[in-house]
C-alpha cells in the first residue's frame, strides 16, 4: 500500500502543487482585499448604513456606497467551478490516464492489487481535493465576513456566496472527483473522459443553481401581515419575488389587483376586493444553512454513489 | 515429471475465458502443464488466445471457467503477485517518468526488489538513468520494462511478445539477458512469440494454442525426436496415415512431403529428415481441422 | 577461456555445436587440462541460447570424461585432446600445408580438396574399423541425429 501511495503521489504531485498555488494566491488576494475592506469600514463612511437590501448613499454626493466585493465574487465563482475543474483535470485522468497508456497493467503486474491501485490514488486525490476545497471555502468565509449581508457588501443569497462557500464546496469537489474518476474508468480515452466530465459536472452544478433559484429543495417561508399593517421588512431575507394579497377564504392574489404601497388607496382597494391580509414569500437568512446542508447531502450522496459504482466496475473494467 | 503433484509453472484444467458475456470464447477447455524451470514458448496464430492466457496467468483477467495455477497458486493473489512477473505486449511505462523514477517505482511497488540487478540490466543497454522513458527507442523501452520485471526477482516470468518491434541486435541482447536470468536463478519463463527461429535454441518447452485450445504442450527435444519430415511416393499417403499421425502433408505430382508424429518405427521407402522446431510448429499452426487431428490433440493432452 | 559461437542456420543442435567447439579447442591446444569452461550463464549471455542446452553439452562432455564439474567452482577440463600431430609446428601439419598448396596449384577447388580428404579418411576408417576409437560425444550426437 505504501508503494502505491508513493506512485499516486508521484503522479498527482503536479495537480496538488497547482491546487496549493491557487490556494496561496487566493489567500494572498483575500488578505490584501480584506484589509482594504476593513480600512474602508473603519473610515466611518459606512456607519450610517442600516441592514437591508437597499443601498445606502454617500451623504455628500448621493452616490451608492459599496465595498469592492468583485474579487470576492471571483473566488466564489472559482469555488462554484471547483467540481468541474477537479473532475476534468484530476478525476478523469486518475484512472483514465493509466487505462489509456495501459500502465495499470504495469502497476498490477508489479506488487499492488487492483484494490490497492484504486484505493491509494483515489484516497490521496479525495483527501487533497477535500482539504483544498475546504480551505478555499474557508478563505471565502473569512474574506466575506466583514461584507456579509450588508447592502454595501454581499448577501448570503448571492450565487457566489450561497454556492461558493460552506461545506457544499467540499462535497461538490468530491462529487467532481468521483464523477471524473468513474468516467475515466468507463472511457478509454482521457480526452473523452474529460469532455464527458465537463458535461456531467457542469450540468449538475447548473442544476443545483436552478434548485436554488426555484427554491425546489428549500421552500420559502410565507410572511403574512394582517390588513394594511406595514409588512415585515425584507431585511436579509431572500425574496422569491412572489408577493400579493390574501382574501378571507385564503386565496392568494397578485399584488397588481391593489398596486399601492400603503395609505388610504390601499385600504380602499383591499376593502373593495375583500382582501384581509398581504403576504410575501422569502427565505430567511438562516436558510443559508438549509441550502448548504441539502446541497452537501445531494453532492456528497452522489459522490459516494459514484465511488461505489467505480469500485463495482473496477473488477470488470480493469 | 509432469504428474499432477509435480510443481508446475503453469497448469490449466478446463480453462475457459471470454471477454464479453455474449462474445466468443478466447480460451476454451484448455488443459496443459508447463513444468517449472522451463523456458516455454507460447505459440499460436493471431487471436489464438496467447495474450489472454498470459493476462490470466498474470492476474489481470479472471478465468471464466476452469482453473489456472501459477506455481501452484491462484493468479492475482498477493503471493502470486510477488512471485510472478508479467510483461505485456504493449510494454506500458509512464512516458514522463525518468528511467531512475521507473526503477524507483519498481522498488516501491514490490515487497522484494533487487536494485542492483535492475540497474545492471539498464546499464548494459547503455541507457542513461536520467533519460525520460517516453524519449527512449522501443528496444531501450523494452529493456527498461524488462528490468522492472526482472528486478522483482520473479520465479515465473511471463512475457507477451517481448521481441516484437525490436531490431535484430536488441532482440539478441534481450534474449541473452533472459537466458542469463534463467541460467542464474532457474527462473521459469513463458514467452509468446511469432518469431519462430528465435525459439529454436532458446525454448525447451512448447505450448501451442489454436483457436483457444491447447494443441500441444511438450518438451521441445521430445517433439523434435518424435516428429519427422518424410518425402516419398504420393500413393503411400494412406499407409502413412494408418501408421503414424500425419500433422501436415503436401502432395506435388507423385511426391508427398509430410510432417508426421511417429507411432513406432518408420517402414517403407521414405526419405527422412529431422525437422527443426520451427517446421513442427508451423506444421501444427497451419493444419486445417481434420478428423485425424482430433486424435492427435487427445494424445497431446494425455502426454501433458 | 573459450568463446562459443552458435550457428542457428546449420541445423546442428546447439549442444552438439558446443561439444564440437570445445573438442576443437582442445585439439588445437586453445584449451588445456585444468582450464575452466565458461559458466552456463556466461555462455547464455553471449549466445542467447537456452541454459539447459549448455548444461546438457557440459553433461555430455563430463560423461565422455573430457571435463569435470566441481560444485561451486565451475566446469574444468580434465583431459586433453591435443595430439602431437595437430600442433602448429608439427611435421604432419607442415606436410598437409604443403599438400594443400600443391592441390591448389593444380587447380583443385576448395570442395575438391575437402572431398579428397574426406574420401581418404573414409577409406582409411573402413579398413581399420576395429581399431576405431570410442566416438567422442560430438560424433555420437551427430550419429544419433543422422539415424
Amino acid at each position: 500500500m505504501r508503494g502505491s501511495l508513493w506512485l499516486a503521489w508521484r503522479q498527482q504531485r503536479v495537480a496538488a502543487g497547482i491546487g496549493a498555488a491557487t490556494l496561496v494566491l487566493a489567500a494572498a488576494i483575500a488578505a490584501y482585499s480584506r484589509s482594504g475592506m476593513l480600512d474602508a469600514l473603519r473610515s466611518g463612511l459606512f456607519d450610517h448604513c442600516a441592514t437591508g437590501p437597499l443601498y445606502c448613499t454617500r451623504s455628500d454626493s448621493g452616490l451608492p456606497l459599496l465595498l469592492d466585493v468583485e474579487p470576492l465574487k471571483y473566488l466564489g465563482a472559482l469555488n462554484i467551478a471547483l467540481p468541474v475543474v477537479i473532475g476534468v483535470f484530476w478525476g478523469a485522468p486518475l484512472l483514465g490516464r493509466d487505462r489509456e497508456l495501459g500502465t495499470h497493467r504495469l502497476v498490477l503486474a508489479q506488487g499492488p492489487s487492483r484494490g490497492q491501485w484504486f484505493a491509494s490514488r483515489f484516497a490521496l486525490a479525495a483527501a487533497t481535493t477535500a482539504v483544498l476545497a475546504g480551505l478555499l471555502a474557508g478563505v471565502f468565509a473569512w474574506w466575506w465576513r466583514p461584507a456579509a449581508d450588508r447592502s454595501y457588501g454581499l448577501f448570503w443569497y448571492d450565487d457566489t456566496a450561497l454556492s461558493g462557500s460552506g461545506p457544499r464546496v467540499v462535497a461538490a469537489a468530491l462529487f467532481g472527483l468521483a464523477a471524473g474518476t468513474l468516467l475515466g474508468l468507463l472511457t478509454r480515452r482521457v480526452l473523452a473522459a474529460m469532455g464527458l466530465t465537463l458535461l456531467a459536472t457542469g450540468m449538475t452544478t447548473l442544476l443545483l443553481e436552478w434548485t436554488h433559484w426555484s427554491r425546489l429543495l428549500v421552500p420559502p417561508h410565507t410572511y403574512v401581515s394582517a390588513g394594511d399593517t406595514p409588512k415585515a421588512p425584507m431585511g436579509e431575507k431572500w425574496s422569491t419575488g412572489d408577493y400579493g394579497l390574501i382574501t378571507a377564504s385564503g386565496r392568494h392574489d397578485s399584488v397588481f389587483n391593489c398596486p399601492y404601497p400603503s395609505g388610504t388607496q390601499l385600504k380602499e382597494c383591499m376593502t373593495a376586493h375583500g382582501y384581509v391580509a398581504r403576504f410575501y414569500e422569502a427565505n430567511p437568512a438562516g436558510d443559508y444553512w438549509a441550502f448548504q446542508w441539502t446541497d452537501t447531502a445531494v453532492l456528497g450522496g452522489l459522490a459516494v454513489l459514484l465511488t461505489v459504482v467505480t469500485v463495482l466496475l473496477l473488477r470488470r473494467r480493469v | 515429471m509432469t504428474g499432477p503433484d509435480a510443481p508446475a509453472a503453469l497448469r490449466a484444467t478446463g480453462l475457459g475465458f471470454r471477454y464479453r458475456r455474449r462474445g466468443g470464447w478466447a480460451l476454451r477447455d484448455c488443459e496443459f502443464t508447463v513444468p517449472v524451470g522451463r523456458i516455454a514458448a507460447l505459440v499460436g496464430r493471431n487471436g489464438a488466445g496467447k495474450s489472454t492466457l498470459l493476462h490470466l496467468a498474470g492476474g489481470l483477467l479472471r478465468a471464466g471457467s476452469g482453473e489456472l495455477g501459477v506455481l501452484g497458486l491462484a493468479p492475482g493473489t498477493a503471493e502470486a503477485r510477488a512471485r510472478v512477473a508479467l510483461l505485456t505486449q504493449d510494454k506500458p511505462l509512464y512516458p514522463r517518468f525518468t528511467v531512475a523514477d521507473t526503477l524507483l517505482m519498481g522498488e516501491k511497488l514490490n515487497s522484494s526488489w533487487d536494485r542492483t540487478a535492475a540497474e545492471r540490466i539498464v546499464h548494459e543497454g547503455g541507457i542513461p538513468l536520467h533519460a525520460r522513458v517516453g524519449e527512449l527507442s522501443p528496444g531501450r523501452r523494452t529493456r527498461v520494462a524488462l528490468a522492472l520485471a526482472l528486478g522483482k526477482r520473479p520465479e515465473l516470468l511471463l512475457l507477451d511478445e517481448p521481441l516484437a518491434d525490436l531490431d535484430p541486435v536488441a532482440r539478441g541482447e534481450i534474449m541473452a539477458e533472459l537466458m542469463a536470468e534463467a541460467a542464474e536463478r532457474g527462473t521459469s519463463i513463458v514467452l509468446s512469440s511469432h518469431v519462430l527461429p528465435e525459439l529454436e535454441e532458446t525454448c525447451d518447452w512448447v505450448l501451442v494454442l489454436r483457436d483457444g485450445h491447447a494443441e500441444l504442450s511438450e518438451d521441445a527435444e521430445t517433439l523434435r525426436e518424435s516428429h519427422a519430415v518424410l518425402t516419398g511416393p504420393a500413393d503411400r499417403a494412406d499407409d502413412l496415415a494408418a501408421q503414424h499421425t500425419v500433422v501436415q502433408g503436401r502432395t506435388a505430382g507423385r511426391q508427398l512431403t509430410a510432417l508426421v508424429r511417429r507411432r513406432g518405427p518408420l517402414r517403407g521407402d521414405w526419405h527422412v529428415a529431422r525437422p527443426r522446431l520451427e517446421d513442427i510448429l508451423i506444421g501444427y499452426l497451419r493444419t486445417e481441422e481434420e478428423p485425424g487431428r482430433r486424435d492427435a490433440r487427445e494424445r497431446t493432452e494425455a502426454a501433458a | 577461456m573459450i568463446d562459443y559461437r552458435i550457428d542457428r542456420g546449420s541445423g546442428v543442435p546447439a549442444y552438439v555445436q558446443i561439444v564440437e567447439q570445445t573438442e576443437r579447442a582442445l585439439r588445437m591446444g586453445f584449451l588445456k587440462v585444468g582450464d575452466k569452461l565458461p559458466t552456463a550463464k556466461e555462455v547464455v549471455a553471449a549466445t542467447a541460447i537456452n541454459p539447459n542446452t549448455v548444461l546438457r553439452a557440459y553433461r555430455d562432455m563430463e560423461q565422455a570424461g573430457l571435463v569435470e564439474l566441481r560444485r561451486g567452482l565451475g566446469t574444468f577440463v580434465t583431459r586433453s585432446l591435443a595430439r602431437p600431430g595437430a600442433q602448429d609446428d608439427s611435421p604432419l601439419r607442415r606436410e598437409v600445408t604443403d599438400w594443400v598448396a600443391r592441390a591448389r596449384a593444380e587447380g583443385l577447388e576448395r570442395a575438391d580438396v575437402l572431398a579428397l580428404v574426406t574420401a581418404a579418411l573414409d577409406a582409411h576408417d573402413n579398413e581399420h574399423d576395429n581399431e576405431h576409437d570410442s566416438p567422442a560425444p560430438g560424433d555420437r550426437g551427430r550419429k544419433k541425429e543422422d539415424a
